[in-house]
């Protein structure tokens, strides 16, 4: 890792809080609106030209914290800044230049094109309303973004729901790349996808991230999906980034108990049945206030821990980890 | 060979074929699918989606709406009987107690309204005549087979109150609450993380090494698949392609499908940062063409393929090929 490079992406502290529905009950009580703490002291930074994988489980706060940086969440604490300024500064032209240089692919293909329109028609309006092109060149560009993501020129005038799941994702990151972004949040790019057109789709991302130099911050629920993706890795649970790290770091030395747990929960291609051992049901039991909220299911959680919130251990420049035993 | 004869097979799947009738011709979603489950024994079916794994799951249960699905021609034994000839009303017994079903998202199976613990022991009131309090005895117990901390207090939860590994566990312990001989779960863990996926096909691989049931494991994912199972079916636009025991079919594939399935899967015992895709997509299945369905995405065809027909054949005891050209296949 470079100290010269600058950040083109730094996530300082950051909380992301949304109000809990309430209830018929609630209403009757007069409870409070209490907040779900989905994003809680969000530390990150992207260099230029690096992919950054996100990974935890389902409900940990990655969707939130990629819409965070698209501005579509509020920020309720810490600062989001890009090259260096806030993303939230109002400004017109500053808002205006996000919307270019900051790009979102979403997890489903199907319900993020508008049904209504022609590949092509979705593609030109992306071009038209940025003024990416002149107006005559906007046929043209079309043609060069389909090649650029792999997509075969017939496919122009089809509508979203005569294309197949792998090639209406295609469309999407063509929408995004259309603008010429600097950074591309992709939140879950593959999941709805089979491992056949998911490889597809993981090979095109890795040769646009060299041709185009982009910047990419890789949501996904799926290990073994970040690994190939990826240059660094950070790892969420329940709101909290628990560990960090280069690729090699995060797949070679994790420090977390929670990133060994998904590293040897991934299952392996090589036939062997394993003895397993029926674990309780952990997931939904709270963890203590003010205690590492990873406790209730760490096998080397100790009293400590149930009191005492971790804080960063910095075990490398590139890698740090929130938990008491870290680093030894 | 009559079905009789042939003790070890729990469950033996002949000749199974099923359309759906849609505007502009018939979608053929299995096409002569046979294969056999045994006493204790876990198959695993995979494939990729639309290959119509869970078309097969629900058809042997007859739970595919009909219309628009059609049973074209097979026959379904359980225990040597035909699943598909029987009346409706002995089916409805054997799919609460005999054969029990777990589907991808556990909601298909749980009402939003009622008490976890009392859909969990709905079966046992009705098919096995409890009451409501000694089935609520056993539910306590069933919910603590499957780690349910604080059981008795957690039998009156409702669904909104438990997360998607839990609601998974719940659903398991409604499909095992009457002792089922056969297991189908369909995608059991696709909506879970790596680590809850584990609990769940541990609490699977548990319940039936006590039980000695018989159990479908439906996934798109090879390693799941490799990981649970003593056998494997590969299905591909509704064939099965390869079947046979796991490490045979994962160590020495003998159909390119597999293989393409096997190789475009991102792994993470290896250092590869290229993936190998399978190119092209499958076969539309309202218009069958003759020979072999891969042939369009084969990096191994020839002119044969176009033409022959092609069927399950043993390249090895126990393990057998839909490719017509298994020994080139490496
Ligand atoms: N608009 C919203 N209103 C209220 N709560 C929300 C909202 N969006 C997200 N949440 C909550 O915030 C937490 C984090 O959600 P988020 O969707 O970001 O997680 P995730 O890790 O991306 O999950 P998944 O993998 O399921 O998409 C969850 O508890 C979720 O229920
Ligand atoms: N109700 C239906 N009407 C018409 N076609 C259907 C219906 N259900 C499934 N199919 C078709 O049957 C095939 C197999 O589907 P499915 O069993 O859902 O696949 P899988 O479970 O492997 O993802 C697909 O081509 C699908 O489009
Ligand atoms: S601080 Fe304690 S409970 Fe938290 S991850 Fe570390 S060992 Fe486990
Ligand atoms: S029969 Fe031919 S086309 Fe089909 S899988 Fe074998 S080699 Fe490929
Ligand atoms: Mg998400
Ligand atoms: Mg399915």
């Amino acid at each position: 890792m470079t100290v010269a490079a600058a950040p083109l992406l730094t996530v300082r502290d950051v909380h992301v809080r949304f109000a809990k529905p309430r209830g018929l009950v609630d209403l009757l009580l007069r409870r409070p609106a209490s907040a779900v703490r989905a994003v809680e002291g969000a530390n990150l930074a992207l260099l230029p030209g690096e992919t950054l994988g996100l990974v935890g489980e389902s409900g940990s706060g990655k969707t939130t914290l990629g819409r965070a940086i698209l501005g579509i969440h509020r920020v309720a604490e810490g600062d989001i800044l890009y090259r260096g300024r806030a993303m939230g500064d109002p400004m017109p032209d500053w808002q205006q230049r996000l919307r270019r240089e900051v790009q979102m692919v979403f997890q489903d293909p199907y319900s993020s094109l508008n049904p209504r329109m022609t590949i092509a028609q979705t593609l030109a309006e992306v071009l038209r309303f940025h003024r990416v092109v002149p107006t005559d060149g906007v046929d043209d560009e079309v043609k060069r973004l389909l090649d650029v993501v792999g997509l075969p020129q017939t496919m122009a005038t089809r509508y979203p729901r005569a294309m197949s799941g792998g090639q209406r994702q295609r469309v999407g990151l063509a929408r995004a790349l259309a603008v010429r972004p600097s950074l591309l949040v992709l939140d879950e790019p593959v999941a709805a996808l089979d491992v056949s057109i998911q490889a597809q789709i993981l090979n095109l991302l890795a040769d646009l991230r060299e041709a185009l130099g982009l910047s990419m911050l890789f949501v996904a629920h799926d290990l073994s999906v970040v690994r190939h993706v990826s240059d660094r890795v950070a790892v969420m649970y329940r709101g909290r980034l628990v560990e960090q790290g280069t690729r090699d770091e995060i797949f070679t030395a994790p420090a977390h108990p929670y990133t060994r747990m998904l590293l040897t929960a991934v299952p392996q291609l090589v036939a062997r049945k394993r003895a397993r051992v029926v674990q309780p049901a952990t997931e939904m039991t709270e963890a203590t206030a003010g205690g590492c909220p990873f406790a209730p299911r760490c096998p080397q959680a100790v009293d400590r821990c149930r009191a005492e919130a971790p804080a960063e251990v910095r075990l490398s420049p590139t890698h740090i980890a929130a938990c008491h035993f870290a680093g030894g | 060979m009559s079905p009789a004869a042939d003790a070890g097979a729990l469950l033996r799947v002949e000749a199974l074929e099923i359309a759906f009738r849609v505007r502009g011709g018939d979608v053929l979603a299995t096409r002569g699918v046979s294969f056999e489950v045994r006493q204790g024994e876990t198959l695993g079916l995979v494939g990729e989606s639309g290959s119509g794994k869970s078309v097969l799951c629900r058809a042997l249960l007859r739970l595919l709406p009909s219309p628009p699905a059609q049973i074209r021609g097979g026959r379904v034994l359980f225990d040597g009987v035909d699943l598909l000839a029987l009346p409706e009303a002995r089916m409805r017994e054997i799919r609460g107690t005999d054969i029990a079903m777990v589907f991808q998202n556990p909601m298909t199976s749980l009402s939003p309204v009622w008490p976890i613990g009392d859909q969990v022991t709905e079966g046992l009131r009705i098919h096995r005549g409890l009451s409501k309090s000694a089935a609520r005895d056993r539910g306590v117990e069933l919910l603590r087979a499957i780690g349910i901390p604080d059981a008795a207090r957690r039998y009156d939860d409702h669904p909104s109150q438990w997360s998607g590994g839990m609601l998974q566990r719940a659903v398991i312990a409604m499909a095992m609450a009457c002792g089922p001989r056969l297991l189908l779960a369909d995608e059991p863990t696709t909506a879970l993380d790596v680590t809850i996926q584990e609990q769940i096909l541990a609490l699977l691989a548990d319940l039936q090494a006590k039980n000695g049931m018989a159990m479908v494991l439906v996934s798109h994912d090879i390693g799941v698949v490799a990981e649970t199972c003593d056998r494997i079916a590969v299905m591909y636009a509704g064939t099965l392609v390869e079947t046979g025991p796991a490490a045979e079919v994962l160590g020495n594939p003998r159909h390119p499908y597999t293989l393409g399935l096997m190789r475009s899967s991102p792994r993470m015992d290896e250092h590869a940062t290229r993936l190998q895709p399978i190119p092209g997509q499958p076969p539309d299945l309202a218009r069958p063409a003759p020979g072999c369905p891969f042939v369009e995405r084969c990096t191994f065809a020839r002119d044969a393929c176009r033409h022959e027909s092609v069927r399950l054949r043993e390249v090895a005891p126990g393990h057998a090929s839909a490719c017509l050209f298994p020994e080139s296949v490496v």
